[in-house]
């Protein structure tokens, strides 16, 4: 038994498509808020970790101590949701990791 | 293919590009002297007409000079009865004596004799003496020297002055028109007089001032951030003790160095003249509800002192950076205060709170006699007012920078940013013991 979207071509899933001499590949382009929500979660990721540094440089322990927590959570937060929009990515076209 | 390379290659050096702004933007919210073309302050202090918190026309008028270290044994008599005052020094001796031997931890004998030392410069001068002469020192005149006195456009003189009050320790330097309302009427038992003379005098009854003098410099001396933050404790109190030797030492050498351009200078710290209101005219900060100036740079945290002068010099502008906004919502310092000194008055107003106040400006009046009493419980002085401050913030952390530059902006978000303040434990007391052992910064001026 051989599902329908098994019997789809693998090129054809993910966006490949062959011609006589040339494969063309298709890649989905980021949006533009992506780009600007990625920048802003650097630009705080950033901010964060020179706080971190500087705090601790400056005897402030608590400041230092919540700035490497804030810096672990939104790190975290990020690497979920690039790890969700791969899944989502993925799933779309069929893909399935394992 | 070429051009698919070419194309690559500009989106890298656009992701590129992106980083170092996302990096370098808080850099520069940050750091003030990337703010040019205000003077080096940073963008979001704005130079502003009038002080932000104003004067009543006419109403304001020369201080007696009566500070709480003039009236406190008489009010504390006053309301207490007679010999409380002695009492109260007697059992203070002890205290310190008894904290001394323990030793409770900020009041130490090291901890105490840092603090004696720290204040050595200020204790050995007087109005008009030492350092803080009215008169030449030891410069040479440009007379002496066989050439004219400087000369040259105010805005260009203004710059010289500052760069020279900077080398010898200004943290910030801004000049105001002399205002005769701000001199005190009296020190050391003589009137403050001024006078159509050629040069400053002190007589037997009098401090004369010249007319002619009709600039003052007005300079902040940063005061020690590792010191500040053990407060209230012999330890925090050294703080204030180099701050105030730092700005004699920077008063004395810039009022040296104007005579030596060939003009007259009279140099004060906390005498002569009131030096708030002089910073502010002078746009070093505004008025907080600490009844102090806050600087955008360094907070409450500095020295004051000033520098009059009959050179001519360019003058700066009052400046606004969202401080009395910030102050309505903060409060910080208010509920810090342990005998509650501070006010809690949601708008700034006339309403003094006693002869040590002088009336006619708007302010968050404080109650000098409960925080001078509480003065004499810790020490020889508190300052958990100026540790609490959130703009009492070192220079190391770029986002503190782009805080205030946010405050500045959008009031509504005050109350988050303190709650912020809060979270991340600022103006705690740090532990006194572990300053000895942290490695304390240098003073030094290299860089």
């Amino acid at each position: 038994m051989v599902d329908k979207e098994s019997a789809v071509p693998l090129n054809k899933r993910i966006g490949m498509a062959n011609s006589a001499d040339r494969f063309t590949i298709t890649v989905p382009k980021r949006p533009w808020w992506m780009w600007v929500l990625s920048g802003l979660w650097l630009l705080a990721e950033i901010l964060l970790v020179q706080t971190a540094l500087a705090s601790s440089r400056e005897g402030e322990e608590r400041a230092a101590a919540v700035s490497w927590i804030a810096v672990a959570v939104l790190a975290a937060v990020g690497m979920l949701v690039r790890l969700c929009r791969r899944r989502l990515g993925s799933s779309e076209r069929g893909i399935h990791r394992f | 293919m070429g051009i698919e390379r070419k194309q690559i290659r500009r989106r890298a050096l656009l992701q590129a590009a992106g980083l170092l702004a996302a990096g370098g933007a808080p850099a520069v919210a940050a750091n003030p002297a990337r703010g040019a073309g205000n003077g080096g302050r940073p963008w979001w202090v704005k130079p502003v007409d009038h002080p932000t918190l104003g004067y009543k026309n006419g109403a304001l008028k020369r201080f007696s000079g009566n500070n709480m270290f003039a009236l406190y044994k008489e009010l504390k008599e006053q309301r207490e009865g007679p010999g409380s005052y002695e009492a109260e020094q007697t059992a203070r001796t002890a205290r310190f004596a008894a904290w001394m031997r323990q030793p409770k931890p900020g009041y130490s004998l090291p901890d105490r004799q840092l603090s004696e030392a720290a204040w050595t410069l200020m204790h050995t001068v007087q109005p008009g003496t030492g350092i803080l002469s009215w008169t030449r020192i030891s410069v040479r005149t440009p007379a002496e020297m066989g050439v004219d006195r400087h000369t040259a456009p105010p805005e260009e003189t203004a710059n010289i002055v500052k760069a020279a009050a900077r080398l010898f320790g200004a943290g910030l330097v801004g000049i105001a028109p002399m205002n005769e309302v701000y001199t005190i009427l009296r020190q050391s038992n003589k009137d403050i007089v001024f006078e159509d003379v050629a040069a400053p005098a002190i007589t037997e009854t009098k401090f004369v001032i010249p007319r002619s003098m009709r600039w003052a410099v007005a300079i902040a001396v940063p005061m020690d951030l590792g010191l500040l933050s053990r407060v209230p404790t012999a330890l925090g109190d050294a703080a204030t003790g180099l701050g105030y030797s730092q700005s004699a030492f920077t008063a004395g050498s810039l009022a040296e160095f104007i005579r030596g351009l060939g003009y007259q200078a009279i140099p004060s710290v906390n005498d002569t003249a009131l030096s708030v209101p002089l910073a502010v005219d002078a746009g070093l900060g505004e008025l907080s509800r600490l009844n102090k100036l806050v600087t955008p740079e360094f907070g409450p945290a500095v020295r004051l002192c000033k520098v009059f002068t009959d050179l001519p010099v360019a003058c700066d502008q009052p400046v606004d950076f969202g401080l009395v906004e910030f102050c309505k919502r903060c409060k910080k310092c208010a509920e810090a205060c342990p005998p509650r000194a501070l006010s809690f008055d949601d708008e700034p107003s006339f309403k003094t709170r006693g002869p040590w106040n002088n009336p006619g400006h708007k302010a968050w009046f404080e109650d000098s006699y409960k925080c001078f009493q509480h003065w004499q419980k810790v020490g020889d002085g508190c300052g958990i007012c100026l540790a609490s401050c959130p703009y009492t913030k070192g220079a190391q952390a770029w986002i503190h920078g782009v805080v205030k530059a946010a405050a500045s902006m959008t009031p509504r978000a005050d109350g988050l940013f303190r709650i912020m303040d809060d979270a991340f434990g600022y103006g705690r007391q740090h532990d006194p013991e572990q300053w000895w052992t942290r490695n304390p910064p240098s003073h030094s001026t290299r860089e």
